[in-house]
């Protein structure tokens, strides 16, 4: 074995145990530290927004909630939003609430199982076992109302398809109240010594790198840039809720604020939860028409829209042709926005502090695989330029 | 039941392979290993690389890019080995069937020794089903008759 | 010849309670994180299903070295425990066995770190390179508080003497004097090293190096380097217990309870660690071993050669 100091090419994935997606980093590594990073998408594009182009309205509300399995409400929300804009279609004020709670109560679990996730790259099995547990709280509830522990399918147009009665609302309430009480120790946890030590000054992304590089969620909040669509352009049922939540920002950039702004989030969100059940409003939880007939009814038009999702800002662009069907869909995911600022981390980090700087920005790659849309002619084989993956716009 | 089939049975350790699946499955994969589950109870071992593998997880309907890591994963997992295909997407291809990167469902690329539906599985169906794989290849099923 | 046979004999002794180990470190993790965990005997399943699965060798291999390396390496390690073993019994005067035992364990992780560095993956040259600052960093205070405790049995490097001068004084060294008692805990704080568990398992971390040198071996290799690390991790517990703990009493009598501590030792310093705390990084394995450990290992030589024999 020659020791020379020459550049190894590491291959991360894209199978490797510390991604549990498929994407395949190229680290350019010398001895330990990590000088270049190529990042490479596809593994996992599936085609949705072409396949979008084929189905009827309804189908691809299916078809977008299994974009993402973590944020499979996100993804509805997003597309249901844009879809009742272009069609002038008002949901029921109860329908917007239990949209938000869904939404809380997944960026809950999403933001525990990232927890979990974390710990199970810096090596702290337990955390991630606890976390997971405190998790399954979260999700009894969830399955208890909607039917299923992950897709949950809430939305449809004009309103949410099932409503909440007092045994599931006084079971949210308890479930809450578990889940902060485990907080406090989850917190306690993730600041004990040697975890604080791997995550404190790791892959640091200054302000005005993040701001540049337009991250977008608790990785731009853990860099000073206060914004939260939540607040910021407030939809569902959060202009009402404007006041029962604060924005968590830190100005640390690493992982470590990362952290802390996710767990202090999913506090927030307990909040918003008994807000929400607290505020909400009686009455219809979707209009009374057939959901076909209402899905004809959309004229043509187009509309963005953004939600908040639990990595960030997520952004749909719709375009209906008036005859049911799409004529085109276009998903930006926070992931994506977020891979720019995850090269800049890499870049200069040490070869053990990948796997926590990797999973710090939280990535969805199932999320982020469809950059790659092009028509089928052209092909899924096309590698991401990373020109093609910098947001246009602020 | 020799002691070799019986320690196989109580034995399987996992490779959890993401095919292009949407998060859903592989979460609640990792669930499977959490405490209200544990699935090393069945003495499961979520490993980190196919050579040490006994039972392949797949998760995921198999998309073009992902082909070819797919066989290969499968080839470097050492006999005897079992494949579990996990939700509607490795089982038939789910929602996805359509679609310009589609390639078939997962027993059209490596042989499939049992199915487990649903958009996502629970975990304790995901349990099952490595349970039937383990029982079907290995002999029985592991902790079988242990009573732990 | 005697020597040789008694070590044959207890080979399969010293393995049988390592893996006894095993099954109640991996148990009491489990508990520890509200889990049920496996079944006491899972490390004999994994062994035997281990032994039974296909042996693949990588092309881009070594073959000579990925093949014999596992090998060789459990041969290393059983050879050490079972001599440590045979002196606890017995109570045989070997010059020099300490040095031996160490020489045997240290070769059998060094073996196996570079067996599996020559499969020829990126992942395991990383793993080695990490591995070789390990090995130097918590390996030079390890010796240097087992040399605190020869200095206390007059300076001979023999066990049986260690242990003799302890029956005539009644106690573990740890017990008795200063030295050793900081001694012992140099030794045990460079344990979590020795066991490959968090906070120091930088070479074989799934998440950062997939498995580190361990990434290509796979059924018989695995199970061979899998009974290396597990007697060796094993082994030094034992050393640890008959150096510093041992308690006097009739022969056999003794050494049981000698298998007992060094089961407490392991559980102490490689299972609680192993769960309760996060990975390091490499730089900060080596700084920490160097630091602590070294320290107190020099601070217990010091106070030693002070304190002269004064055991006796």
């Amino acid at each position: 074995m020659t020791r020379e100091r020459e550049l190894m090419r590491v291959p991360f994935g894209p199978i490797h145990p510390a991604l549990k997606e498929p994407v395949k980093l190229t680290l350019l590594v010398d001895g330990e530290e990590v000088v270049d990073v190529s990042i490479e998408l596809g593994y996992v594009h599936r085609g949705i927004e072409a396949l979008a182009e084929t189905r009827n309205i309804v189908q691809v509300l299916h078809l977008v909630e299994r974009v993402c399995g973590i944020c499979s409400h996100a993804h509805p929300l997003c597309f249901i939003q844009a879809i009742e804009s272009i069609g002038g279609i008002e949901p029921p004020e109860r329908a917007l609430y239990i949209r938000s709670l869904v939404a809380e109560l997944e960026r809950m679990q999403s933001h525990l199982m990232w927890l979990g996730v974390m710990s199970y790259q810096a090596g702290l099995l337990t955390l991630f076992m606890y976390a997971l547990r405190v998790r399954e709280g979260i999700l009894d509830v969830l399955e208890e109302f909607t039917g299923n522990r992950v897709i949950k399918e809430v939305n449809t147009i004009g309103g949410v398809r099932r409503d909440l009665d007092d045994r599931i609302i006084a079971r949210m309430r308890s479930a809450v109240k578990e889940l902060r009480r485990a907080l406090k120790l989850l917190i306690e946890a993730v600041h004990d010594k040697t975890l604080e030590s791997r995550l404190e000054g790791v892959g640091v992304l200054e302000h005005g790198e993040a701001v540049e590089l337009c991250a977008v969620g608790p990785v731009a909040r853990a860099s000073g840039v206060d914004f939260d669509v939540r607040r910021d352009d407030p939809y569902a049922a959060y202009s009402q809720l404007r006041g029962k939540f604060s924005v968590i920002v830190r100005r640390g950039g690493d992982a470590l604020s990362r952290t802390e702004v996710r767990i202090l989030e999913v506090l927030e969100s307990t909040e918003l939860v008994e807000a929400i059940l607290d505020e909400l409003p009686q009455g219809e939880v979707r209009l009374g028409k057939p959901l076909l007939r209402l899905s004809r009814e959309i004229p043509a038009g187009e509309d963005v829209s953004r939600v908040e999702a639990p990595r960030g800002e997520l952004l749909y662009y719709v375009r209906t042709d008036g005859r049911e069907f799409l004529n085109r869909l276009r998903i930006r995911t926070p992931t994506l926005a977020n891979f720019p600022a995850l090269m800049a981390m890499l870049r200069g980090s040490e070869l053990a502090d990948v796997p926590i700087i990797l999973s710090s920005i939280d990535p969805c790659i199932a999320c982020a695989e469809r950059v790659t849309l092009v028509d089928a002619r052209e092909g899924a084989r096309r590698t991401v330029r990373l020109s093609e993956l910098r947001r246009g716009g602020g | 039941m020799g002691i070799v089939s019986g320690s196989r049975a109580r034995s399987p350790w996992l490779f959890l392979l993401n095919a292009s699946s949407c998060n859903g499955c592989v979460m609640e994969f990792l669930a499977a290993l959490s405490p209200r589950y544990d699935v090393e109870r069945l003495g499961c071992v979520l490993v980190g690389t196919p050579r040490q593998a006994d039972v392949l997880v797949i998760v995921g309907p198999v998309m073009r890019k992902m082909l070819p890591m797919i066989v290969r994963t499968y080839e470097q997992v050492p006999e005897p080995k079992a494949v579990v295909a996990v939700g509607s997407c490795a089982v038939s291809g789910g929602p996805f069937v359509g679609s310009y990167a589609f390639e078939g469902p997962l027993d059209d690329v490596v042989p499939v020794d049992v199915y487990v539906a649903g958009c996502p599985p629970k975990p304790e169906a995901i349990i099952r089903g490595i349970y039937e794989a383990v029982a079907r290849k290995f002999g029985r099923g592991p902790g079988g008759g242990d009573g732990d | 010849m005697e020597l040789h046979l008694a070590t044959a004999a207890s080979a399969p002794i010293v393995l049988l309670v390592s893996l006894v180990y095993e099954g109640v470190d991996r148990k009491l993790r489990a508990r520890m994180q509200g889990r049920v965990g496996p079944p006491l005997l899972q490390p004999f399943y994994d062994l035997v299903k281990l032994f039974s699965k296909d042996r693949i060798i990588p092309f881009t291999a070594a073959y000579p070295l990925f093949n014999y390396a596992p090998l060789l390496s459990a041969s290393c390690a059983l050879a050490g425990g079972a001599l440590v073993f045979v002196v606890l019994v017995t109570g045989l005067q070997l010059a020099g066995d300490l040095l031996l035992v160490f020489y045997l364990l240290s070769s059998s992780s060094l073996l196996a770190m570079v067996g599996g560095a020559s499969s020829g993956n990126p992942y395991a040259a990383i793993s080695l390179s990490r591995g070789l600052s390990v090995l130097l960093s918590y390996k030079l205070p390890m010796l240097l508080s087992v040399l605190t405790a020869a200095i206390k049995a007059g300076g001979t490097l023999s066990l049986a003497s260690v242990i003799a001068l302890q029956a005539e004084a009644g106690g573990g060294i740890a017990t008795l004097s200063l030295g050793g008692a900081l001694a012992l805990l140099a030794f045990m704080l460079c344990m979590p090293a020795e066991g490959e568990v968090p906070p120091f398992d930088v070479t074989t971390a799934k998440t950062e190096v997939v498995h580190g040198f361990l990434i290509e071996y796979g059924g018989p290799h695995l199970a061979l380097v899998k009974i290396a690390k597990g007697v060796s991790r094993f082994s030094t517990a034992l050393l640890a217990a008959s150096l510093f703990l041992y308690t006097p009493a009739r022969p056999p009598l003794a050494a049981m309870l000698c298998l007992l501590e060094a089961m407490c030792i392991a559980v102490l310093t490689i299972t609680v660690p192993g769960t309760v705390l996060g990975r390091v990084k490499p730089s900060q394995v080596v700084r920490f071993c160097l630091v602590a450990p070294t320290s107190i290992a020099i601070l217990s030589l010091a106070i030693s050669l002070l304190e002269a024999g004064g055991l006796a």
